[in-house]
């Protein structure tokens, strides 16, 4: 099978301006990816260009043709504004499927409420989405990039400002959802620990050193790659087959901050 | 209109006289102005949920003001030629009414842009949109002092008496616009609630934003020479922010504002009779008094939470 997607000589930024050059990537169908890195590395624009949001800005994207993406932003993007039910919101994820000019059917709405149902949040179909709680309106933006039944779902920080119990079920959600599709998916992340223990393989970033390296966990996760992507002592242990990271405090401060 | 006579509080509404003269007597003079003040507020306030929703509030008051210099830019050329302004008003169509369109349409081209410039915001943008158009309108209305009159005509419209043929290019754009919005609800929904998702699902993010503008230029440009910039803009923003408070279903508050404005056009229009005011402000007055339940719906959410 060839990839879904390959990237060669991948140039990424912002206004004509390289965060990071020279990115080679393919990405095969089933895999789960970790993108971690830390603020500002990168991991958003990468993604956001891999999807074709923003241009690059030298190199190729091959996509597989047909080759469809569901997008789960930060919940923050969406503007509370919109009076929207929360089945409204995830039902926009098969708009494009849809095509123009043609309305939205009973079978689009009955598969929206399966994902809803899928996700657990079904019984709130009808609840303006913006008074939804944090963790809510995540599972509602997951049953949107879901509803189009996409090859690759990309996940933007799923688990960004919520509480433990928050973050464990969105996991153990994407975890169950990947099992159970076979689905490609791309998830950034800013907590190692997490993508360190559900992610198979990972892509580590850091712009501002122009790093890039990509590769299966076990083999990435190391205190050698850690420290070079994030300028700090990191230990990684195992302990009742999952791992735990430990920082022990920047390596270089001089000139870092 | 024997029938409206019979009718017991519509027949007095009716029958209020002013200068010698009642309501309704006076209808087959004004019925062009009402029902261009009722299609203008209808389409507008339909555009304002989008305008209110995209938080492009002074976008569209950018587009009026780029639009209004359309028309004068006419006058100033044609009479550089030697036209006289009452020539260039009676070919409204091919001249002020087209470069209107043309300027507002430009303009919404120019503002679907996203700005990437750290240096210069986006309101800063559009603040110089609105104030650098009104700068050079006002100086072509001091150049052609002797043709003011006939520019302010059109530039801030005539509520009372409006044209047949004005009327129908209301109509006409009303039509076209609504059907475009009929057509692409669901594009313009998605891509103005969350473009990089929309476009990360395939869809041309960009295209519609651009075709919403355009129809929401389209419609200020027309719209302004039948009954003014100042009505226009109001039913842009007053009938859909008062209906955003008051629903949570994004179709009801369609439906609201479109009831809001055209109650308020058809008010306002009424009162400037009675009270012998001017009608555009008249009209703004009124879809005011809307915004009233959305206000108090709004305290009253807030007394329960505290």
């Amino acid at each position: 099978m060839p990839p879904l997607l390959q990237a060669h000589k991948l140039s990424i930024g912002y206004g004509g301006r390289p965060l990071l050059s020279d990115i080679d990537l393919s990405i095969e169908a089933g895999d789960w990816w970790g993108v971690v890195g830390p603020n500002g590395a990168g991991k958003t624009t990468l993604m956001k260009t891999l999807l074709g949001i923003i241009p690059a800005l030298r190199g190729q994207i091959e996509r597989r043709p047909g080759l469809s993406f569901g997008y789960v932003p930060q919940r923050g993007v969406i503007d509370d504004i919109f009076p929207l039910p929360a089945l409204d919101v995830v039902v926009m994820g098969r708009y494009p499927r849809i095509g123009p000019c043609r309305p939205v059917t009973r079978a689009d709405r009955d598969l929206a409420l399966r994902y809803m149902e899928r996700v657990g949040i079904a019984h709130l179909a009808r609840k303006p989405f913006r008074s939804l709680s944090g963790g809510q309106k995540q599972r509602t933006l997951i049953a949107r990039g879901l509803v189009p039944e996409p090859d690759v779902l990309v996940l933007d920080e799923p688990t960004d400002g919520m509480d433990l119990a928050g973050e464990t079920g969105i996991m153990e959600l994407i975890s169950d959802l990947q099992r159970g599709s076979g689905r490609t998916l791309l998830m950034i992340s800013h907590s190692l620990n997490l993508v360190a223990n559900h992610a198979k393989r990972l892509m580590l970033i850091n712009g501002d050193e122009g790093v890039f390296r990509t590769g299966m966990t076990d083999e990435l996760l190391n205190g050698k790659t850690l420290e070079e992507t994030y300028h700090l002592s990191v230990e990684v242990h195992s302990f009742a087959g999952r791992r735990f990271l430990f920082a022990h405090g920047s390596k270089d401060t001089k000139g870092k901050e | 209109m024997d029938f409206l006579r019979s009718v017991p509080i519509l027949s007095d509404l009716l029958l209020v006289e002013r200068n010698g003269m009642t309501f309704l007597d006076a209808l087959p003079i004004l019925q062009n102005g009402i029902l261009a003040g009722v299609v203008v507020a209808f389409v507008s306030a339909f555009l304002g949920v989008y305008v209110i929703l995209k938080r492009i509030v002074f976008v569209s008051a950018a587009i009026s003001q780029i639009s209004s210099l359309g028309v004068a830019c006419a006058f100033l050329v044609a009479v550089f030629f030697g036209h006289h302004a009452s020539e260039v008003k009676s070919q409204f169509l091919s001249g002020p009414g087209l470069t209107s369109v043309v300027f507002a349409c430009v303009a919404a081209i120019f503002l679907a842009r996203q700005v990437s410039e750290k240096r210069i915001t986006r309101e800063s943008i559009l603040g110089i949109g609105y104030l650098l158009p009104a700068g050079l309108t006002l100086l072509v209305l001091d150049l052609l002092s002797a043709e003011a009159h006939a520019i302010e005509d059109i530039l801030f419209g005539n509520s009372v008496f409006v044209s047949v043929d004005q009327l129908r290019v209301q109509v006409v754009t009303a039509v076209a616009v609504l059907l475009i919005h009929l057509l692409l609800y669901k594009e313009f929904i998605f891509t103005s609630l969350d473009p990089e998702t929309a476009t990360a699902c395939g869809m041309r993010t960009k295209l519609y934003n651009r075709i919403l503008l355009l129809t929401i230029a389209f419609t200020i440009s027309v719209s302004i020479m039948s009954i003014g910039a100042l009505p226009v803009f109001a039913f842009m923003v007053v009938p859909a922010s008062a209906a955003l408070t008051l629903t949570e279903r994004l179709w009801n508050a369609f439906l609201l504002s479109v009831v809001f404005g055209v109650s308020a056009a058809l008010a306002g229009f009424y009162l400037s009779f009675v009270f012998s005011l001017p009608t555009g402000p008249a009209m703004l007055t009124t879809a005011g008094f809307f915004l009233i339940p959305g206000g108090l719906r709004t305290l009253v959410q807030r007394w329960r939470l505290s």
